[in-house]
């Protein structure tokens, strides 16, 4: 016989609001909608989930994975029960442990060991079970003596690996884990991260929203893509993961396509245009990897500069600035400059990886040391390339493996 | 649909078990910071004794041969407990957003342990008035015994107004505004600052359809006159707290279930 059946999410709705059933609710919504009170927006169109249907296997982790707002964390709390679903059926069997923050609860006035049997019987562990528990998870959290004090005095990192230890600790055959899973430091993650290991090989099915695509390699077997409230992949954790990049990637070349460069005036400069141009002076919005590209930035100044820097930083899509470029540094002198004129900086070799990048521009007066305008995402451009985006840079290598005598 | 298979815990052992733990995490969260602590439970009807007490001599509100200050402090007991009870079931869904948001504990667990903080509150001011009845001369008895279904009614209809205080206010907190000042007005309309041989006699048939006219009469009847309480006045009291959960128990299990995305 199969795995039995541990989560079955058959056509769930979800859209925040009050049931549309009959009764005493629908009375108490039209007097709340009377009063414009409305719990949240109830905008009929507004569903936070739309059509969601899988199952889980007992025993299996399933990674969710999915962009700001995609309806990950509205999943997870149906799943706990603790949002009723609009439309649908969902059924899931066994103890549930949700630990969407791990936090649930906690007051700041109890010390931690207290707290432990308060999050156990929100938990639906007896005190008497939580006390067999206690010296399991008062070595797992590794508190100390802090374990006596009261909360308000402990670290967010602290009071996370409270939460945590509680929370594997006790037994329970469906655990909920949002992306808070990842809390203290590096050893304390590679610990929780065993331990979640161990839960999955004694049966409990896991189910894990995460940003992190390695966490996600790493911990699911399968992977589901949420977009806009709906499933648009599900398979292999792998097969999840190209699919939400081609998604990431497909929305951001949208979106840099639809952004228009219009001319921008500030107080120092009046931007004409700004383009991304490769070596035949060709505009281009895509940059192949490794290839020669320029920005050319076309402005008119509103004073004479006596000697002006310029700066070009090229930021990734989640804002660390890759590189950043300064006129002078790199031999550009200039003096006594007025009126239009078009700067250029040209990369004879990059290093980026794959992935959306915009560009910074600013201004810097050399002999009053005043920067004079910062700009922000004058200009935008996507590398292409084969394989996944993993990290900042590409740097091509070469790996050998050399297996040695063993000494013993 | 969600329906929850195996769930591996009783359902009632497990209510009352966080039941337990919340009100124990109130009670020692609440006042370990202060240098008062359990005495601010005591304190309010104390205060307010006081102030009548005072009033009582510019107004000169005639209590028969019942000493002023039990007359009041008698009847404020019961009535701080009542109040207590609403206002904490009011805040409580919210107070407990963590797990509101996290866990599918039953929603009724959070008025219920606000109503069991104030029983504690409760216990702590009746040890005070039971010295207070002593000094006086009180005789205690058998009689006392009629103090169990009084508390029990008491009880049931502060839950009971609390379930639909706590379900509306938790989606428009207007209705947590407002409820001090109709608690004020609640006060001076139910008879705890003057007796209700003062009340006249044309408003009587309006008047005695305040539930907490039985209540607080009933109080004072069992623990003063060391009789058993008014049965007229207690059945409507009964009623109306038959009434609230009609109206409470529906509304409270209903709106419940969305308390996750509204606070």
């Amino acid at each position: 016989m199969a795995e039995p059946v541990s989560i079955r999410v058959e056509g769930l709705w979800k859209h925040y609001g009050l049931s549309d059933r009959p009764g005493i609710g629908q009375l108490a919504r039209a007097v709340l909608a009377r009063l414009g009170a409305e719990p949240t927006e109830r905008d009929a169109d507004v569903w936070a989930l739309r059509e969601v249907s899988f199952e889980v296997k007992r025993g299996e982790t399933v990674g969710i994975i999915g962009r700001n707002g995609a309806g990950k964390s509205t999943l997870l709390k149906v799943l706990a029960g603790v949002s009723p679903p609009s439309r649908g059926r969902v059924e899931v069997r066994g103890r549930i442990f949700p630990m969407i923050e791990l936090n649930a609860g906690v007051h700041p006035e109890l010390t931690g060991r207290e707290n432990t049997y308060l999050l156990g019987a929100i938990m639906g562990v007896p005190r008497r079970g939580m006390a067999s528990l206690l010296p399991e998870i008062e070595e797992f959290v590794e508190l100390g003596d802090w374990f006596d004090r009261p909360v308000r005095t402990y670290s967010s990192g602290m009071v996370a690996r409270l939460g945590f230890g509680v929370a594997t600790r006790i037994e329970s055959d469906v655990l909920l884990i949002d992306e808070t899973f990842a809390v203290g430091d590096l050893k304390f993650q590679n610990k929780s991260l065993a331990r979640l290991k161990e839960l999955r090989e004694n049966g409990a099915t896991v189910i894990l929203v995460t940003h992190s695509l390695d966490m996600l390699q790493f911990v699911a077997q399968r992977g589901i893509v949420l977009d806009e409230g709906a499933i648009v992949a599900q398979g292999s954790a792998l097969e999840g993961l190209r699919a939400y990049e081609q998604l990431v990637f497909g929305k951001e070349r949208l979106r840099l396509e639809q952004r228009g460069l219009s001319a921008q005036d500030v107080e120092e400069l009046t931007v004409l245009g700004t383009r991304i141009f490769g070596q035949n002076e060709e505009t281009i919005t895509e940059v192949d990897a490794g290839a020669p590209f320029g920005v050319e930035i076309r402005f008119r100044v509103h004073r004479r500069l006596d000697r002006p820097v310029f700066s070009v930083g090229i930021l990734n899509a989640t804002g660390v600035v890759c590189v950043w470029n300064v006129s002078e540094e790199d031999g550009l002198q200039c003096e006594g400059v007025s009126g239009p004129m078009r700067l250029r900086i040209w990369y004879g070799e990059h290093k980026l990886s794959k992935g959306a990048y915009e560009v910074n521009f600013a201004l810097r007066e050399q002999t009053s040391y005043e920067t004079l305008e910062r700009l922000a995402g004058i200009a935008s451009f996507s590398v292409n390339g084969s394989g996944r985006a993993r990290g900042i840079m590409a740097l091509p290598a070469q790996w050998r493996l050399h297996l040695e005598q063993d000494p013993s | 649909m969600y329906i929850h298979l195996e769930p591996a815990v009783e359902p009632w052992r497990q209510f009352l078990a966080l039941v337990w733990a919340i009100a124990v995490r109130e009670l020692k969260g609440r006042y370990r910071r202060s240098v008062l602590g359990i005495v601010w439970a005591v304190l309010p009807p104390v205060f307010y004794a006081a102030l009548f007490t005072l009033l009582q001599g510019i107004l000169h509100i005639s209590t028969g041969d019942v000493p002023y200050v039990l007359f009041a402090y008698a009847g404020l007991v019961p009535w701080a407990f009542f109040v207590n009870a609403v206002n904490r079931c009011g805040g409580s869904v919210g107070a407990n957003a963590g797990i509101v948001k996290k866990v599918a504990v039953p929603r009724v667990v959070f008025p219920v342990t606000a109503v069991v903080t104030a029983l504690a509150d409760f216990a702590v001011s009746g040890i005070l008035l039971a010295a207070l009845l002593i000094w006086f001369g009180v005789a205690p008895g058998l009689h006392l015994l009629w103090l169990i279904p009084m508390l029990l009614v008491t009880t049931l209809f502060a839950l009971g107004c609390g379930l639909i205080i706590g379900a509306l206010g938790t989606f428009l907190q207007d209705v947590l505004f407002g409820l001090p000042l109709l608690m004020q007005l609640w006060m001076l309309a139910t008879p705890i600052m003057y007796p209700l041989n003062q009340v006249p006699a044309s408003w009587m048939p309006l008047y005695v359809l305040n539930p907490m006219v039985g209540i607080i009469e009933g109080f004072r009847q069992v623990l003063i006159r060391e009789t058993a309480p008014d049965m007229g006045f207690l059945g409507l009291s009964m009623a109306a707290t038959v009434f609230v959960w009609i109206i409470g128990w529906p509304l409270f299990k209903t709106l419940s279930q969305h308390f996750a995305d509204a606070v």
